[in-house]
């Protein structure tokens, strides 16, 4: 496997998760909504890594697709004011994708990781109403507010099927994204949260990050690839 | 809803009514004091409880277990409240039963995690029933209201529908859920198929005459019994059974321009609630619920005698009569 092939693994399932969400009033309202190329990566590492081609896995990061989309979308409404068709159809949006990952995991019957998936999601909402809600934020809480929100879900498909080997990177390298993001963006002013916190929160979770891409020789050298194109410009500029 | 609480069906089955409530105060916890206080919030607002009711109903008439009954029907419970939560951010709402709303209270992405967190927790209450015939019933439902709610967005404040389009929207909006809440409460008793089929459809035709006498109490009620003002629907785009009778008379057109424009005055609101009132069309929809309420009892009717059908016969009775 080369890196192209890879980038074709997961451009591939982005596109069956688009098909599994597809619903045309949506699609003409809000338009093609992103999926989070990212996440749909480390979705799929351990499968691509481990060369697993059982079905049921690959529906269940469907679901998991799924969920994230929800999330994602639900993020985008604005507290204030929703009034506009486009965000009250992207209502209506997450709560459509969230009823298509519960569809995907009642299909192929997978009551306890429905169990545990439903902890977890309820855990990031918690997580996501203390961030949004708290006027004050240390570094470390930052980030462990950023791990359960960024990884969760992947961290319980990771555990629940054995994949535990790969959480440690997938939660480190997803965090440092987010904080990333939120030291470049609009999403700082929106979360209210002062730049030297979210520094801070870089600044602790670096040495973490160098330790573990130490580690990823194990892994399949084109997986090693994209992961250190991914992280290699984030670490030069922190 | 006090006079519906006063029904002999609330003091039969009190222990699991009393056993729901607590079951949902569980399933609310959370280590997040705001999400708690906004879920405890919704809960305290209250609520008929019928889609629970329906549930512990329907399972009567099988193998019945207070346990696993109840894991159902506070996810369906949980489900209703989570879609609320979400529906009062569409519609912009500040007052739900008297209440303020929690979008009103807190903020849009409050509500949002809100009803996210009261999802989840349905899913772990059903999550620990192993029937993928349960799940699979209450995703397909689930799916089946969001696009009802999808579709109803895009006939908002178009004058075009047919009766068959409102019939189709309010069988997603309400209908389906109670439908899939006897269906489900059979099935986890392990009822006949035979039963299982005729409380379904007990449920789907009850659904149905609740939400149209739903939409008739929203012109005929008053802002204080409402605890919203009377004529939401309109105001907020939707078309209803008793507005399809009147919607092309001359003398109500321009109430109904006006209110789907969002310019109607507090008098003019009056004014077009009189109007509708005095129209005939509010007797001619509760026609249409009655017919829906011996629907409803007709598909029990041959179901073996016991404290679960008269109850059902009442509170069916009750849900497309009531005048409050």
């Amino acid at each position: 496997m080369n890196k192209n092939e890879l980038n074709s693994i997961v451009e591939n399932y982005i596109n069956d998760l688009q098909c599994a969400l597809r619903e045309p009033i949506l699609k003409r309202v809000i338009g093609h909504f992103p999926v989070d190329s990212i996440k749909a990566f480390f979705l799929l590492l351990p499968i691509v890594n481990e060369e697993i081609k059982e079905d049921k896995l690959r529906k269940i990061t469907l679901s998991l697709g799924a969920i994230h989309a929800a999330f994602d979308v639900h993020d985008r409404i604005e507290s204030a004011q929703a009034t506009s068709a486009e965000q009250q159809l992207t209502v209506l949006a997450g709560d459509h994708f969230s009823g298509i990952h519960y569809r995907i995991l009642a299909e192929i019957g997978e009551f306890a990781f429905i169990r545990e998936l439903s902890q977890t999601i309820a855990h990031i909402n918690e997580q996501k109403t203390s961030l949004h809600h708290e006027r004050r934020i240390t570094g470390p809480v930052l980030l462990e507010r950023l791990r359960v929100i960024e990884s969760g879900c992947i961290a319980t498909f990771y555990k629940s099927y054995g994949f535990d080997s790969y959480l440690e990177l997938m939660e480190t390298v997803l965090t440092f994204v987010r904080l990333d993001r939120m030291a470049t963006s609009a999403e700082q002013q929106a979360f209210r949260i002062d730049e030297s916190i979210i520094q801070q929160a870089m600044d602790l979770l670096l040495p973490k990050l160098n330790q573990e891409l130490e580690q990823i020789s194990s892994l399949h050298p084109a997986l090693q690839q994209v992961i250190q194109e991914l992280v290699n410009p984030l670490t030069s500029l922190s | 809803m006090e006079k519906l609480k006063a029904m002999a069906l609330y003091t039969d089955f009190r222990k699991e009514l009393i056993y729901i409530e607590k079951e949902l105060e569980n399933a609310v916890q959370s280590d997040s004091p705001l999400i708690q206080q906004a879920s405890m919030h919704l809960l305290r607002a209250g609520g008929k409880r019928i889609r629970p009711i329906f549930v512990f109903l329907s399972s009567k008439f099988g193998n019945y277990s207070m346990e696993t009954t109840a894991k159902v029907a506070v996810s369906l419970e949980l489900v209703h409240m989570a879609s609320l939560v979400h529906d009062d951010v569409i519609d912009d709402s500040n007052m739900r039963r008297g209440r303020k709303t929690v979008k009103a209270k807190w903020d849009n992405r409050i509500a949002m995690y809100t009803g996210d967190f009261i999802f989840s927790r349905a899913l772990t209450s059903i999550g620990e029933i192993e029937l993928a015939s349960v799940h699979r019933l209450l995703a397909e439902t689930m799916l089946e209201i969001c696009k009802g709610e999808i579709i109803q967005f895009d006939y908002q404040r178009r004058t075009d529908q047919s009766f068959r389009d409102y019939l189709r929207r309010i069988k997603r909006k309400t209908a389906l859920l109670l439908s899939s809440s006897c269906e489900l409460g059979a099935l986890i008793s392990n009822a006949d198929d035979e039963v299982v089929k005729r409380l379904r459809n007990f449920g789907y035709y009850a659904g149905m005459a609740f939400q149209i006498v739903d939409d008739i109490l929203d012109l005929t009620s008053s802002d204080k019994q409402l605890g919203k003002p009377a004529g939401s629907d309109l105001l907020n785009g939707h078309l209803t059974l008793p507005i399809l009778y009147i919607r092309n008379e001359p003398g109500f057109q321009p109430y109904l321009t006006k209110a789907f424009d969002g310019t109607l005055s507090e008098k003019e609101r009056s004014d077009m609630l009189r109007y509708i009132r005095d129209s005939g069309a509010i007797e001619k929809a509760h026609e249409v619920s009655d017919l829906y309420l011996e629907k409803a009892t007709a598909e029990i009717r041959s179901l073996p005698n016991s404290d679960a059908k008269k109850a059902f016969e009442q509170v069916a009775d009750f849900l497309a009569k009531r005048t409050f």
